[in-house]
């Protein structure tokens, strides 16, 4: 019986003397800690443990989806903001950690009933407790350095204090969920039970009276198991895990040096200064750009784009059960596999059947890998080709209700496909093309129906990219986009909207990414130092060493193509950048499938630089330092970005910055390209830019209305 | 200021840093006694002149803790008036404590001063004093730590270094000093450390390999693949010399410093307290500096502590005629020759730690004695000896015979 509520979060019952606090958040489907549910719980714990009636609390959760997930994101947000005070914050989030300590010291056997899984915040509560009861297979974690923070509500201290340092620094290094079995195997938890049974499990603990109620580091006497840092076998894995997560971020981001400070800070002090030093280093995150940026970013947006945040409001949801992709090349086949895993039909069709047959074989093929890597279960291979079946020639598109061409890159030959296969399609249906670069209303001329033509720029490899650039030509219905949009839900892709135009918006900034590397070799920069500039940035791989891999012809072949769209100084200074790419193409060094291209490659794999036939691209012997060649391929990149603003190719900037991060990989502690220049700030980017302009080449040009502009431009909170 | 001189040293041969070395049973205050003794002893010195024992001691915990200076002195039956301290500066300990005793009689502090140092790198292992270098992720970041075997394979990748030309250089380094011991060079300075019956415990530099050539270091592997891959030092090195390509693993324990035991002592005075006790000086010294350099590389300073120096004495490299560069790593001597563009034959001409083993206390002072001897047996006039230093440090001392 229901004794009493806080909060709408937390609802008291009792059993005999046992004071149950279920966490059940109203008008939530998953409980998390939102504003109101630390004073609900610290209120909820304090009545309990003074409640002379009361002899032991059991903390449960009212949901049968889990016990809790970590902070309410958009919580966390309103902490990163700039203009909150370091001493505020800490007053703020200190609120959690000092209430699980007084749960921690209450006097009274508290008993965390863990039915389902416990995230972040949710777990550091479980961890709170004199005693756990944590579910068989459910998930236990603490993602935090995943969004560039720590687990700040005393979660390093107690899980270094439960399973020794050494031990704690995957947990909270690498932020991947453990079993609930496993759990209770490395001493975070000390029973996993089925899930019906952890409520009863956690009363008969009580019962048996095998539960505590102080925690054991509340003994003057209490060692960390291992010892502290210094312990030969601590300090030998806290040396490699500051140097690997120091290559890994290039020092960009700071969460891994925080949890790292706090394991070696925490080890040499009692639980409440320690505890007291996690939190100043919590607040030292949130005060830093990058978790903020990561938060806003790869999680609030990303998780609204999921949700089809900009779907037009008509037609209702509707779901594909059919679908066709001509061109079953590496992009075709990919997303063949995703749509199949989704449970949708596809048929696949190519020059000829027999192509079209080698690579569902290759689907085939790539799907026993994951099976053998235990990725995946052979049910779930059966369930996916169940639904891959491959058509002699386009006829066998009939009744599909999209068909997505991914053939060659090749205006004259998608125009002859988009005739073939509209003739054989319903009048609803869509068709949507893989392009990544011409513009969609120049293909949809080709087009009897554009109202139903649409562009889906799908990233390489399918299976593992999420995002998916939709792009609207100017006769695309809206329904044909909402269409196109819960297809790509239906597939567990995120969508992101831009306009139309040459490139659209991912390919132009990889572009100039990539032709930067080359100006920096026709500038004199040491090719290895561009590479690790580019590196240094944040970038997953330098800008030479991507040609090589997304392939040197394709990138001529691209920059060639924007040639024909650019004009002016601008125009002018892409034609310099030719001549390496010319070149390169001119001496079959396509990159790595060719064997040779910017690096050298070994049978083996292996590769290396090659310096001698690099040499004479170099015009200039001035020798340009990491840091200015990291400023240029930064610069390249957000110079495109805001010409893109300028161009209407984007107008929602939280959306624009998610596809930079997810499409090429923009440095996610940058938040993205828009979110980049406004923390430069407007009268400092245009200056960078114009230094550039002049000392690097026209490239470096703002749009006028950039220059043009009175203030600070923003581009957040300027969503069309 | 006064003019500062060295008087007299010792040194005890060096016994492999391990359990069946010939110097293992000896603990570390027997070492410094014996070296105490020793200088003391052959030159009739009374104790109570000396002011201070300066030691360099690189893990000064455990046996090796507790001022062992002054333990050693009492040890050694020194006037209860001389002090002892010891101190750290990682490699250049030895080289400091005479550059530190040398300042105090310059200052007027101090008379007579024994410089010396003392590791027994088999009972008191290297690291064995932990710290927040490596530890402390804060300054694991800052400094941008790699292993110093890391840093050497990074000097000879950035500067050309093959695995022949160190390994070269390390078959170089037995052969003098083989040479030098048959020849008796250093038999007047050698101090024998015995155990408790007198029996003497080792004879000779123990880890000398007369036979060792770049045919025999061939077979050797690299020490430091692994740990530059898998722990990713390699990628830390390249995050700060990002124009390197790759970093190539070369050193092994054939072409680096060996790991061994040993002590020595240098008595150092100004020239009229020398006069007053009826000592004759050997040598003055000419100048010292100490220099911090890039921490991840970090064994690249000596030449620019060298320089230091030479600037400091107004002398140039040309006054120089004999350098000894501490061999931790055979890339780190290498490089201070081309970075000084010295001619190799006037450089660690009787062998260096590649063959004859790096005491880290006492490197320092050992080679600097070892310079000494040589002006001695050739007629020559000046020498430098320096030393590369972890967390990226230089040290060096300039010495001219009198």
């Amino acid at each position: 019986m229901t004794e009493k509520t806080y909060n709408n979060m937390i609802r008291r019952e009792n059993r005999g003397a046992i004071a149950i606090l279920f966490i059940d958040i109203a008008q939530r489907s998953m409980n998390v800690f939102a504003p109101g549910m630390i004073e609900a719980i610290a209120e909820a714990a304090n009545d309990a443990a003074t409640d002379d009636a009361v002899t032991g609390i059991v903390i449960t959760s009212g949901k049968d989806n889990g016990f809790m997930a970590g902070a309410d994101l958009n919580m966390v947000e309103a902490w990163a903001d700039p203009a909150r005070t370091a001493a505020s914050l800490l007053a703020e989030i200190s609120k959690l950690g000092d209430t699980f300590r007084s749960i921690e010291t209450c006097g009274k056997p508290v008993v965390a009933a863990v039915n389902g899984l416990a995230l972040g915040g949710g777990l550091e509560l479980a961890l709170c407790c004199h005693y756990r009861v944590v579910t068989q297979g459910a998930k236990y974690g603490l993602p935090e350095v995943g969004l560039g923070l720590l687990p700040g509500a005393g979660g390093t201290q107690r899980v270094m204090r439960l399973v020794g340092l050494k031990a704690a620094l995957p947990i909270l290094m690498q932020g991947k969920p453990m079993s609930g079995e496993n759990a209770v195997e490395i001493g975070l938890a000390h029973e996993a039970v089925p899930q019906e049974q952890v409520l009863d499990a956690a009363l008969r603990a009580l019962a048996e009276g095998r539960v505590t109620f102080e925690a054991a580091w509340n003994d003057k006497r209490y060692q960390i198991p291992g010892g502290n840092a210094y312990a030969p076998q601590n300090a030998v894995a806290l040396t490699t895990a500051s140097t690997l997560s120091h290559v890994a971020t290039k020092g960009n981001t700071t969460a891994a040096l925080a949890i790292l400070r706090c394991l070696h800070d925490g080890s040499m002090l009692p639980f409440d200064p320690a505890q007291k030093m996690e939190q100043k280093y919590f607040v030292q995150l949130l005060r830093s750009p990058a978790a903020l940026n990561i938060v806003r970013t790869m999680f609030i947006t990303k998780q609204a784009a999921d949700r089809l945040k900009r779907r037009p409001a008509a037609p209702a949801k509707s779901e594909m059960t059919r679908i066709g992709v001509l061109g079953t090349g590496i992009m075709g086949a990919g997303i063949a596999e995703v749509t199949a895993a989704a449970g949708i039909d596809v048929v696949m069709v190519d020059r000829s059947e027999d192509i079209a047959k080698t690579s569902l074989a290759r689907i085939a093929a790539g799907l026993d890998k994951q099976i053998a890597r235990g990725r995946i279960s052979a049910a779930k291979r059966d369930k996916i080709l169940s639904h891959l079946r491959v058509g002699a020639d386009v006829s066998a598109f009939k009744g599909c209700e999209m068909v997505i061409e991914a053939i060659l890159e090749n205006t004259e030959v998608k125009h002859q496909a988009i005739r073939e296969v509209e003739a054989v399609l319903d009048d609803g249906a869509i068709f949507a093309t893989n392009t990544s670069a011409l513009p969609i209303d120049e293909l949809a001329k080709a087009s009897a129906r554009p109202q139903n033509f649409i562009g889906l720029h799908y990233f390489s490899p399918v299976p593992k990219m999420a995002l998916v650039e939709v792009i609207s030509g100017s006769a695309t219905s809206a329904e044909s986009l909402a269409r196109a949009m819960d297809y790509l839900k239906q597939t567990r892709k995120t969508p992101v909207i831009v306009n139309d135009g040459y490139g659209f918006f991912t390919t132009r900034c990889v572009d100039a990414y990539l032709r930067e590397g080359m100006h920096l070799l026709m500038d004199g920069c040491d090719p290895a130092v561009i590479e690790k500039a580019g590196e240094a940035l944040g970038m997953p791989v330098g800008p030479l060493c991507l040609g090589d891999e997304v392939g040197n012809d394709t990138v001529h072949h691209i920059s060639h193509f924007f040639e024909t769209r650019e004009s002016g100084e601008i125009g002018a200074d892409r034609a310099r950048s030719h001549l390496v790419l010319d070149q390169l193409a001119q001496d079959g060094r396509a990159g790595r499938k060719a064997g040779k291209g910017i690096y050298q490659y070994g049978a083996d794999g292996s590769k290396r630089m090659d310096r001698d036939y690099l040499a004479q691209f170099a015009k200039a012997d001035a020798p340009i330092t990491l840091d200015a060649a990291r400023e240029r391929l930064l610069y390249a990149q957000l110079v495109e970005a805001a010409r893109c603003w300028d161009d209407g190719v984007i107008e929602d900037a939280a959306e624009a910055d998610l596809a930079a991060c997810l499409g090429w990989a923009f440095p996610a502690y940058l938040g993205g390209p828009m979110a980049a220049i406004e923390q430069i700030g407007s009268t400092e980017f245009a200056a960078r830019c114009a230094h550039l302009a002049r000392r690097a080449g026209a490239r470096f040009t703002l749009p006028a209305a950039f220059a043009n502009a009175s203030g600070d431009v923003r581009y957040y909170g300027r969503a069309a | 200021m006064s003019d500062v001189y060295i008087y007299d040293h010792v040194r005890t041969p060096r016994g492999r840093g391990k359990p069946d070395g010939g110097l293992h049973e000896a603990t570390p205050v027997h070492l410094a006694t014996t070296v105490l003794e020793a200088i003391r002893d052959r030159s009739g010195l009374d104790t109570a002149l000396v002011d201070d024992i300066v030691m360099g001691i690189v893990s000064p915990v455990g046996e090796q803790g507790q001022v062992l200076p002054r333990l050693a002195a009492i040890n050694a039956g020194y006037a209860e008036t001389t002090a002892g301290v010891q101190l750290n500066r990682f490699c250049g300990s030895g080289l400091e404590a005479v550059n530190t005793a040398a300042g105090k009689i310059a200052a007027g502090g101090a008379d007579f001063v024994i410089a010396g140092g003392v590791e027994s790198m088999s009972r008191v292992p290297i690291l064995s004093d932990g710290g927040a270098w490596t530890t402390d992720p804060a300054i694991a970041y800052a400094s941008h730590f790699i292993p110093q075997g890391v840093s050497a394979d990074l000097i000879a990748s950035k500067y050309g270094y093959s695995r022949a030309d160190l390994d070269g250089f390390a078959a170089r380094s037995h052969a003098r000093a083989h040479a030098a011991w048959e020849a008796g060079y250093f038999d007047g300075s050698i101090a024998l450390v015995r155990d408790v019956l007198g029996e003497v415990l080792l004879e000779r530099d123990e880890n000398i390999r007369p036979q060792t050539s770049v045919e025999t270091l061939s077979a050797l592997t690299p020490s430091f693949a692994k740990m530059g891959g898998a722990m990713g030092y390699d990628a830390m090195g390249l995050m700060r010399y990002p124009e390197v390509d790759a970093i190539g693993h070369f050193h092994h324990p054939g072409n680096s410093s060996a790991i061994v035991d040993g002590a020595c002592a240098m008595l150092l005075g100004s020239a009229e307290a020398g006069k007053a006790a009826g000592l004759k000086p050997r040598a003055r010294i000419r100048g010292f500096a100490e220099i911090g350099s890039e921490p991840t590389i970090m064994l690249t300073a000596p030449a620019a502590a060298s320089e230091k120096a030479l600037r400091r004495a107004g002398m140039s490299k040309s006054d120089i005629d004999l350098f000894e560069i501490n061999e931790a790593f055979a890339a780190v001597a290498l490089r201070f020759t081309e970075a000084l563009d010295l001619d190799s034959a006037c450089v660690n001409v009787n062998g260096g730690a590649i063959a004859m083993g790096h005491p880290l206390g006492a490197t320092g002072a050992m080679i600097l004695g070892t310079a000494l001897d040589e002006l001695e047996r050739t007629g020559q006039k000046t020498a430098l000896a320096t030393l590369c230093i972890g967390a990226g440090m230089g040290i060096a001392t300039i010495i001219e015979r009198v």
